[in-house]
């Protein structure tokens, strides 16, 4: 259960969910679909933001997903074309693309629901979207619209400034605009002639064909009003106009470990549409109705224009059955006896890199599969809010990769597996390395360590936090720029840190490295490390001495302190990586 | 998706970010910019989720080490917008700019809004 002030959001779902492709080849939409026990009155098609903002609020639309579901509102996810696990590539009409994408979903929900009123719940880009569909004649009855501008520029300075504060962090300035009139917006690429589309895009509310008894509920973004131009031409129809202050904006889009189901206002969109129903009548038994005949909706589908690749989603069972996985497969010719695993907390990626990865190992013959850590990105478990590093790193996590590779192996795959992943996911990829012989490759991104325990990040966290005191603090404390909570909490810092001098656990972590680099060795599992600049895993790497001794091993680093690899050229440098590491394995295997 | 112990959206303190410095001319503003100056503290007070309180903030103090994240950031320019009725260019659309309520005032008047 997460807490919001006085609001509870429990974890669990009302009935699983099913994700599905919308179409087939570069065209095919990705949705999520939450039903309801009874025929809805009203589905809601929930159109998430643009690009990093999608990637913050992915865990807290799902639950706000959940939510609608059981409180009686049908609920789809969308991901257009090119986005997410869509088909395609996010090339040519992107917006074009999108907005179709919008008014076909809103017309299947409607019919695979039986719902009668479809509610589009538009956040950022996602709501001028399902407005400029319903423009267009796309079937959508109600709006509930948070964080959105009437004007495409108006949008485009947000996620300019947005991205230029968060890509600062990073010690490489990060240019946004790209060649050609392109920009890259925290690690998103939004092509040329989206964003010139983008820039043209203004909204009018009132040029859209009526529905009889619409009703559109405004959202303010913490403290601020809704647009003004959106608010005054709804009124100016003879839809509902309700504004509300949506003050938990925030939470929702914060950073992944750090944002929070905005439960509030979640609640209050469906009291909002509650509201709207004719009357709490019976429910009605479910009649599922079939969807649009011209519009395949399914668990598995083409991805690719040249239907090269298949994905699929994957069923697991037993402690896995809330793991939630796509497989990308070759469609056209036989598969490798190697299967690729991919761990990450969100089994997307920046820009989709992990998307675009599993595809392309896929068009290569290998069988690749992306997932999500349990807790994490679409897989079910719990996931605390402000999320600790310590719950990521939780040793119950150990068993998760090696019982995913045992129920893969059940279903054909393998025998012998890669396995790869990012940050929390490389970790569990390497003990699955470590532990399980069926490995013979690992490839693993941003590794944290080699043996994590929770002393080693204690020691760690103290050190940096001494660094930084000494840096900055006496300054902040001369100039009285420190509160008396600051100044607890740096003597508390203290202590502990006087307690780790000497740093008995990175001493103890180097003989634990080598010795599992000499593990995997003999065992000859090929081993990548793909690691930016201020890694700790690097300054260990350096402590370790010569590297050559462990021919198995190859090191890549990256020209960024960026974490979260955020530059497009250096997600260029990442794939490039992994796939001479692909190959070596098809070579050795 | 950080690294354990990294902070999410946190600033180092070496970092910019920005290819050229975009900040206006601090010589230039001067420091008569009273009224301005009171309703842009209004404005991170109500938008930029301090961790204190934005009227005592010293002038220099960087606004994102006192925990104004990047999501805060955009309402602030909004907020500034709205209340100063002024459009900030792209080129001032960057991290430094929005760094602390000097650099902010001195935005302010470089789009044209008098003391």
């Amino acid at each position: 259960v997460t807490a919001v002030g006085a609001r509870r959001l429990p974890e669990r779902e009302s009935a699983p969910a099913e994700a599905l492709w919308l179409g087939t080849g570069a065209r095919a939409a990705f949705a999520i679909l939450h039903r309801t026990a009874s025929v809805p009155e009203h589905a809601a098609l929930i159109c998430p933001p643009f690009g990093w903002g999608e990637a913050c609020a992915y865990r807290d639309l799902r639950r706000w997903a959940q939510a609608l579901a059981r409180a009686g509102v049908a609920c789809a996810r969308l991901w257009p074309p090119g986005v997410g696990d869509a088909g395609g590539v996010p090339d040519g009409d992107q917006l074009g693309q999108w907005t179709a994408a919008i008014a076909d979903a809103a017309e299947w929900l409607r019919g695979a629901t039986g719902a009668e009123r479809i509610v589009a719940v538009g956040v950022g880009l996602g709501g001028m979207l399902a407005c400029q569909a319903a423009q267009d004649g796309a079937a959508i009855d109600d709006f509930i619209l948070w964080g959105v501008p009437s004007r495409g520029r108006t949008l485009l300075r947000y996620e300019r400034l947005h991205a230029g504060v968060v890509t600062a962090v990073s010690a490489e300035p990060i240019a946004v605009d790209l060649d050609e009139g392109g920009l890259q917006l925290a690690g998103y690429h939004l092509r040329p002639e989206a964003a010139s589309t983008l820039r043209r895009l203004e909204l009018h509310p009132d040029a859209m064909p009526a529905r009889p008894g619409r009703r559109v509920l405004l959202l303010g973004r913490d403290g601020l009003d809704p647009d003004a131009y959106l608010h005054e031409r709804f009124l100016s129809t003879e839809a509902e106009v309700t504004v509300v202050e949506g003050e938990d904006w925030s939470d929702l889009i914060g950073p992944p470990q750090q944002s929070v189901a905005p439960a509030g206002t979640i609640a209050r969109t469906i009291e909002w549409i509650q509201a709207g129903e004719r009357s709490s009548s019976t429910p009605r038994p479910v009649a599922r109705t079939a969807a649009p005949r011209r519009l395949h909706a399914g668990p598995s589908t083409l991805v690719d224009a040249a239907g090269t690749v298949r994905e699929r989603v994957l069923r697991f069972s037993g402690e896995l059955a809330d793991c939630f996985a796509i497989m990308s497969e070759p469609a056209s010719r036989p598969a490798h006896p190697l299967t690729a695993v991919w761990l990450s907390p969100h089994h997307v990626g920046p820009s989709r890199m992990w998307v675009e990865l599993t595809r392309r190992w896929a068009a290569r013959g290998v069988r690749t599969v992306r997932l999500d850590l349990t807790g994490q990105g679409e897989s079910g478990g719990a996931s605390p809010r402000p999320l600790p590093d310590r719950f990521l790193y939780a040793a119950q996590r150990s068993e998760y990769l090696p019982h995913v590779l045992d129920q893969l192996a059940e279903q054909g795959c393998g025998p012998r597996f890669i396995v790869g992943g990012y940050c929390a996911g490389a970790y569990w990829a390497l003990r699955a390395a470590i532990e399980d012989p069926r490995v013979c490759a690992a490839m693993l991104l941003n590794l944290y360590v080699f043996s994590y325990t929770d002393e080693l990040l204690d020691e760690r966290l103290s050190a940096a936090a001494l660094e930084d005191l000494g840096a900055r603090g006496w300054q902040r404390l001369r100039a009285r720029r420190l509160s008396p909570a600051q100044v607890r909490r740096g003597l508390r810092t203290l202590r502990v840190a006087h307690r780790a001098v000497g740093r008995p656990q990175e001493r103890q972590l180097k003989r634990e490295s080598a010795r599992i680099l000499d593990l995997l060795g003999e065992r000859g599992v090929q081993t990548l490390l793909v690691l930016c600049q201020g890694e700790s895993l690097l300054a260990q790497l350096d402590a370790q001495g010569p590297l050559d001794r462990w021919p198995h091993l190859t090191v890549d680093r990256l020209p960024t302190y960026d974490h979260y690899m955020f530059q497009v050229k250096v997600q260029a440098l990442v794939h490039a990586s992994v796939d001479r590491a692909l190959e070596r394995a098809l070579e050795t295997n | 998706m950080t690294a354990p112990g990294q902070p999410n959206d946190a600033p180092t303190p070496t970092a910019t970010g920005d290819a050229e410095d975009p900040r206006p001319d601090m010589t230039a503003v001067g420091a008569q910019m009273g009224d301005v100056e009171q309703r842009i503290r209004g404005i991170l007070r109500d938008h930029a989720r301090l961790q204190g309180d934005a009227f005592t903030l010293e002038d220099d103090a960087n606004l994102f080490d006192a925990g104004m994240s990047s999501h805060a950031t955009v309402s602030v320019l909004i907020a500034l917008e709205e209340t100063f009725a002024v459009e900030f260019p792209d080129a001032m659309l960057t991290r430094s700019v929005f760094e602390s309520v000097a650099n902010l005032r001195a935005a302010i008047a470089a789009l044209g809004v008098s003391p």
